[in-house]
């Protein structure tokens, strides 16, 4: 037995059966969409959808913003008091939550947990592209940029 | 020649392992995730984007 079929056989075969290595989605035929159809998926996005009803007068104004990791961060304090802040302290924290488990949601959704930091990144890329001229988003320097 | 063929495995499995790990990140299939997110950026902000994921839908 040479060394490439010693290989094979002691190393290639048993992780391949036990599912170590497989076929990378590149070189699969087309990539499939990925799976946000399970009930816990879609009742985050409704949760997150509901209160977006409450963020949206903040992130208008610039008191809240988006940040590249697909979370939202209090932005300019000055323009809210004390008690509306408490509150929307809270808020931001339910919304990060809800973020934080959507986006280990879908990865999970997809057998891939590995995935879930690329999703994070992969979202955060999109919020900040697609949400409206005016708001304000975090980039990965720390940096709070208004969007043009 | 058996010590030196279960040193072979063994170093081979752990490439292997490790080739898979680096894998799974250089594989991350980007357009369906970006896909997924304006699927989800769509439901959230219905009001605010004009919806991407149904337009590229269409399209295809």
């Amino acid at each position: 037995m040479n060394i490439v079929q010693a290989f094979f056989r002691a190393a290639l075969l048993p992780a391949m059966s036990a599912g170590l290595i497989g076929m990378p989605p590149a070189f699969a035929q087309t990539e499939p969409d990925l799976d946000i159809d399970s009930p816990a998926i879609v009742s985050l996005v409704k949760s997150i959808a509901n209160r977006f009803i409450q963020l949206r007068p903040h992130l208008d104004a610039g008191v809240i913003g988006l940040t590249h990791d697909g979370s939202i961060a209090l932005h300019d304090v000055a323009k809210i008091d004390a008690r509306a802040l408490l509150a929307l302290d809270a808020l931001i924290l339910e919304e990060n939550r809800d973020r934080a488990t959507l986006y280990r949601e879908i990865a999970r959704a997809n057998h891939r947990p590995e995935w879930e930091s690329d999703l994070r990144a992969t979202f955060g890329r999109r919020w900040i592209s697609r949400m409206p001229a005016g708001w304000f988003y975090r980039n990965d320097e720390g940096k709070w940029i208004r969007k043009s | 020649m058996k010590p030196v063929k279960t040193v072979v495995a063994s170093v081979s499995l752990a490439c292997i392992v490790l080739m898979g790990g680096c894998a799974s990140t250089l594989f991350f299939p980007v357009k369906p995730a970006e896909k997924a997110a304006d699927k989800v950026i769509d439901d959230v902000w219905p009001d605010l984007v004009k919806p991407v994921a149904a337009a590229e839908a269409k399209k295809s």
